[in-house]
C-alpha cells in the first residue's frame, strides 16, 4: 500500500470528522443498535430492530472479509477520525453537550456498521412484503389479488426487448420477472441516466444522477475530491463510508439508483407445543438458535432481548409493522447477512479507467443491489445491475412457508446474468427504480419496483432532443410533469362532468392544469389531494380501516386503473363512479380546511415544503434551533424532480443530491448540488447553505483538477516530529 | 478528562423549553439567541490550522467555497494522474 494512499485516507477521515463528528457517531450508534444509550427510550425502537436483525454481527463479519488493501485504507480513515476527535475533545460538536456524552474512539467496525445499516435501509423495507401479505389474506388466490399487485407504467423497463437473449417461460409456475407490485416506499428511489455522444451537443457522453433519500439538516452525503499518485476522484459518498459513491475520475463518471429487486424474504414459521423450541422444515423439527442482546437505555433500565433464529434467519415478527404482527413467528432471510462487498467495489470503481474496467470492479459486489450507469471519455456508456439476486423457484409476494424446501433460495443470479447494457443503439440508458427488464428476461428478478413514470418521463425528455447539453440535463432533473396526473385526469374529469360535483371552480382549475407539480399551481394540490383520498377509498373497499392507510400507499397502479375501468369488480359496496365523486369531495374538504375556501389560493407550494430536520429535532425546542428549510418546493414523489410527500404534504424525502458529469467539457470536474450542506456543525456557514441553490436549480463546480480553482481555506497536516 | 458541560445545553437537550430555560437563567430571548449563537460558533473547527499527525508527508485539506474538501496527497515531486 503506497504511503500516499494511506495519508490520503487518513486525511479523508480527519476532514469528515471535522465536518460531521456528531453525525458519524449517531450513524454508528444507529448501525450498532446503541441509540437508546444516548437518546433514552426514544431510541429503543431503532435499536430493537437493528439488534433483532443482527446488523452489528453482520458488520463484524464484513470486516473479516475485507481485502487487505481496503482494510488498510479503512484503518487509515478511522485513524484520521480519531486524530480529529483527539484534537477537539474539549470543543466537541454541540450535540454531544446537548446529550451529555462523549464519543468513543472510531474503528473500521464503526464505518462498516454505518454501511450495513445503509444496506438495510435500502433493501430491508418490511412493508414491501407485509402489504402483499395483508392483501393475500384478504383476497386469496383471486383476480382481485392480481389486480392489487399491478404496477404503474410497469412496462417501462431499463433493458428493452432485444437488449438481452430472452428465455421463454416453461410453465405458469416458472418464475418470471413478475409485476412490479407498487412500491410503498415510492419516494425512496433515485434517477440516473447516461447519454452517448450521438445524442449530445459535444459528441461526448453526459451523465446525471440524483439519489432520493430523506431530507435532513445534515446531509447523508459527503462531498469530496481525493487525489494521490494512484487516485483522482471527486463526487459524494455516504457519511462514514470512505469511498465516492456518485462521481467521476479523470476517465469514468457514474451514478447510482436502488434496484429494488428483493434481496430478502420473510418466512412464516411453524411451531408445535410437542416440539418446544423448534421450527418445522421439510418434515423435521429443527431446534432454534438463540442469542441475547443487552440494550442500554439512558435514564431507564436496560432491555434484554432474546432473538431466536430458524434456519432461515432471525425471528422478526416483533419488529414488523404493527398490523403484520400476531401471525406467529416470522423469520427473515436477508442476503446482507451473507456478505456485501460494497466497499471494495466502490474503491475499485473509483480507480476504473474505462467502462469495461468499471464493470469488472462490480463483480464481487453482493449487497445492496443498485443500477449503476457509467460513461467514459472514450465515448462508451454502460449500465450494470449490481449485487446478487436470490433465485426463487416459486413466485411469491407475501410471506413464504418456512417449512417448505421449495421456497428456499436456489443460489444467486450470477454476475453475468444480472441486467447490463453497453452502448445500446438508442444512445441512452436511464434507470429510475423501474423494472430492469421485461418478463422474458432469463432470470427471475423478484422486484417490487417503483412506478415507471419517472423513467418514462426521462425517456421522453431524452428522446426529444439529439443535441443534449449539461443545461438540458439540469432541466430533466427538475422536470415536474406528473405522468400519473396526465393519465388520470381525462378519466377523472369525465366522471366529474357526468356527476355535477360540488365546486365547479375546482373542476375548472383541474381542467386547465397542465399536470406540472409547480409551487404556484392549485391544480397540483387539487389532484394530489384527490389521488390520496382516492387511493384510500380504493383500499377501504377491500381492507379494514386499520389496514387501509398502510395499503393505500402501495396501490397507485390499481387506483389509476380504477379511474378508467374496474375489470375485476373491485368495488362491491358502492358504484365506482360514486366513490370517485366522494373522494373528490373529501379532497376538497381537506383543502378548504387546511388552506381556506378560495380555490386559487390552494397552491402546491403552500402545502408542499421542504423541511431539513435535525435528528434531535423532536427534543423540546431543539427543532427551532437546529432545523433548516421550510421553503416551498416543486415536484412530488413520482416526478423526476423528486420531492416526496408525507400525510401532511411535506417534502420529507427526495433528490437530496444532484450531479451531472459532462465528459465533453474541458472542465474535468462535476456539477453538483446538495439539498443541505457540507457541514454538520450548526454554527458553520456550510450548515444547510446549499439549500437555496438546490431550490433554484443552481449547481456548483466540484473540481477534479490537481489545482482546484476555488480554494478558500487550507488545513495542513504535517508529520509528527517532522 | 471529562469536560465540563454547560448545564443550559444539557437541559435543552433533555427537552426543556427555551422559555423555561430563559426564565430559570434570567435571560431574555434575545440574550438566549446570542448565547446559543456563541455556543454553536465556538464549535466550528478552524479550517486554517496546522496539525502534527501520523502522516508520512504533509497533506493539505483545501476547502472550496462550499466547504468541500479537496485532498491532494502527493509525495514531494510526484504528480497526480494526468487530466
Amino acid at each position: 500500500m503506497a504511503e500516499d494512499d494511506l495519508d490520503l485516507f487518513f486525511s479523508y477521515g480527519f476532514a469528515m470528522a471535522q465536518d460531521r463528528l456528531f453525525q458519524l457517531d449517531y450513524l454508528r450508534r444507529k448501525g450498532q443498535g446503541r441509540l437508546a444509550e444516548i437518546l433514552g427510550p426514544e431510541g429503543t425502537e431503532s435499536d430493537l430492530l437493528v439488534r433483532t436483525v443482527g446488523l452489528p454481527d453482520i458488520a463484524a463479519e464484513e470486516e473479516s472479509r475485507l481485502p487487505d488493501e481496503v482494510a488498510q485504507r479503512l484503518q487509515a480513515f478511522s485513524d484520521g477520525i480519531n486524530a480529529w476527535m483527539d484534537r477537539t475533545a474539549t470543543s466537541l460538536p454541540i450535540e454531544f453537550d446537548l446529550l451529555d456524552y462523549e464519543p468513543e474512539p472510531w474503528s473500521p467496525a464503526a464505518s462498516l456498521a454505518i454501511q450495513v445499516e445503509f444496506q438495510w435501509y435500502l433493501t430491508g423495507r418490511f412493508p414491501v412484503i407485509v402489504i402483499p401479505e395483508l392483501a393475500k389474506r384478504r383476497l386469496p388466490g383471486s383476480a382481485l389479488y392480481r389486480a392489487f399487485l399491478q404496477g404503474e407504467s410497469d412496462e417501462e423497463s431499463i433493458l428493452h426487448a432485444g437488449d438481452y437473449a430472452s428465455r421463454p417461460r416453461q410453465s405458469a409456475a416458472d418464475p418470471a420477472v413478475g409485476p412490479s407490485g407498487g412500491d410503498p416506499c415510492e419516494g425512496e428511489g433515485s434517477n440516473n441516466w447516461a447519454i452517448a455522444g450521438s445524442r449530445t451537443r459535444s459528441g461526448k457522453p453526459l451523465l446525471a444522477s440524483d439519489p432520493h433519500i430523506a431530507f435532513a439538516a445534515v446531509s447523508c452525503w459527503y462531498g469530496v475530491h481525493l487525489s494521490s499518485p494512484s487516485l483522482s476522484v471527486a463526487g459524494t459518498g455516504y457519511a462514514g463510508v470512505p469511498a465516492v459513491m456518485i462521481g467521476r475520475n479523470p476517465r469514468v463518471a457514474w451514478g447510482i439508483t436502488n434496484n429494488i429487486c428483493s434481496q430478502r424474504d420473510l418466512y412464516q414459521e411453524k411451531t408445535d407445543p410437542g416440539h418446544p423450541g423448534c421450527f418445522l422444515h421439510d418434515g423435521n423439527w429443527e431446534p432454534a438458535r438463540e442469542r441475547t442482546e443487552e440494550i442500554e437505555v439512558k435514564g431507564a433500565p436496560s432491555l434484554t432481548l432474546t432473538v431466536r433464529h430458524s434456519r432461515n434467519g432471525p425471528i422478526v415478527d416483533s419488529v414488523l409493522p404493527p398490523l403484520a404482527k400476531h401471525t406467529g413467528p416470522v423469520s427473515l432471510r436477508w442476503l446482507g447477512a451473507e456478505g456485501s462487498g460494497l466497499l471494495p467495489a466502490l474503491q475499485r470503481m473509483n480507480r476504473a479507467d474505462s467502462v469495461d474496467q468499471f464493470r469488472q470492479a462490480l463483480k464481487e459486489w453482493i449487497m445492496p443491489t443498485w443500477n449503476l450507469v457509467f460513461a467514459d471519455v472514450d465515448g462508451n456508456i454502460g449500465q450494470q445491475s449490481t449485487g446478487r439476486i436470490p433465485i426463487r423457484r416459486v413466485w411469491e409476494r407475501g410471506y413464504r412457508p418456512g417449512w417448505d424446501p421449495a421456497h428456499q433460495w436456489d443460489g444467486l443470479i450470477p454476475f453475468e446474468g444480472m441486467p447490463a447494457l453497453k452502448n445500446p443503439e438508442r444512445g441512452w440508458i436511464a434507470t429510475a427504480n423501474n423494472r430492469p427488464a421485461p418478463d422474458d428476461y432469463p432470470y427471475p428478478l423478484s422486484g417490487t419496483w417503483s412506478s415507471g413514470h419517472r423513467a418514462r418521463r426521462v425517456r421522453q425528455r431524452i428522446e426529444d432532443r439529439r443535441d443534449l447539453s449539461r443545461e438540458d440535463l439540469v432541466g430533466i432533473q427538475h422536470d415536474v410533469l406528473s405522468l400519473r396526473a396526465r393519465e388520470c385526469l381525462p378519466h377523472l374529469l369525465q366522471i366529474l362532468d357526468e356527476h355535477s360535483p360540488e365546486n365547479e371552480e375546482a373542476v375548472e382549475e383541474l381542467r386547465g392544469w397542465d399536470g406540472r407539480m409547480e409551487t404556484d399551481s392549485a391544480g397540483a394540490s387539487i389532484f394530489e389531494t384527490f389521488f390520496t383520498h382516492w387511493s384510500r377509498t380504493v383500499a377501504c373497499e377491500r381492507f379494514p380501516e386499520d389496514q387501509a392507510e398502510l395499503v393505500s400507499g402501495a396501490i397507485g397502479g390499481l387506483a389509476s386503473q380504477l379511474l378508467r375501468e374496474d375489470p375485476v369488480g373491485w368495488f362491491e359496496h358502492q358504484p365506482r363512479r360514486s366513490a370517485v365523486v366522494r373522494a373528490w369531495s373529501a379532497g376538497l374538504a381537506e383543502l378548504a380546511r387546511r388552506m381556506g375556501p378560495k380555490v386559487s389560493s390552494w397552491t402546491w407550494g403552500r402545502a408542499h415544503r421542504i423541511h431539513l430536520r435535525h435528528v434531535l429535532s423532536g427534543r423540546g425546542d431543539l427543532g427551532s434551533l437546529l432545523d433548516r428549510g421550510g421553503r416551498p418546493v416543486k415536484g412530488n414523489g413520482i416526478t423526476v424532480c423528486n420531492t416526496g410527500y408525507d400525510p401532511n404534504w411535506g417534502a420529507t424525502m427526495g433528490a437530496n443530491f444532484r450531479m451531472i458529469a459532462d465528459l465533453g467539457s474541458p472542465d474535468a470536474g462535476l456539477w453538483t448540488v446538495d439539498a443541505q450542506g457540507q457541514s454538520g456543525n450548526p454554527g458553520s456557514p456550510h450548515y444547510g447553505d446549499q439549500l437555496p441553490r438546490w431550490l433554484g436549480a443552481r449547481y456548483h463546480y466540484l473540481a477534479l483538477e490537481s489545482r482546484p480553482p476555488d480554494i478558500k481555506t487550507q488545513t495542513t497536516l504535517n508529520p509528527a516530529g517532522g | 478528562m471529562k469536560k465540563s458541560v454547560d448545564d443550559r445545553l444539557r437541559r435543552l437537550g433533555a427537552g426543556e423549553s427555551i422559555q423555561s430555560l430563559c426564565a430559570a437563567s434570567g435571560m431574555s430571548r434575545q440574550q438566549f439567541d446570542a448565547w446559543w449563537q456563541g455556543r454553536i460558533r465556538s464549535r466550528v473547527p478552524d479550517m486554517e490550522a496546522s496539525h502534527e499527525l501520523a502522516v508520512k508527508r504533509p497533506v493539505r485539506i483545501e476547502r472550496d467555497s462550499w466547504g468541500i474538501p479537496h485532498i491532494p496527497a502527493h509525495g514531494r515531486g510526484r504528480p497526480g494522474p494526468v487530466l
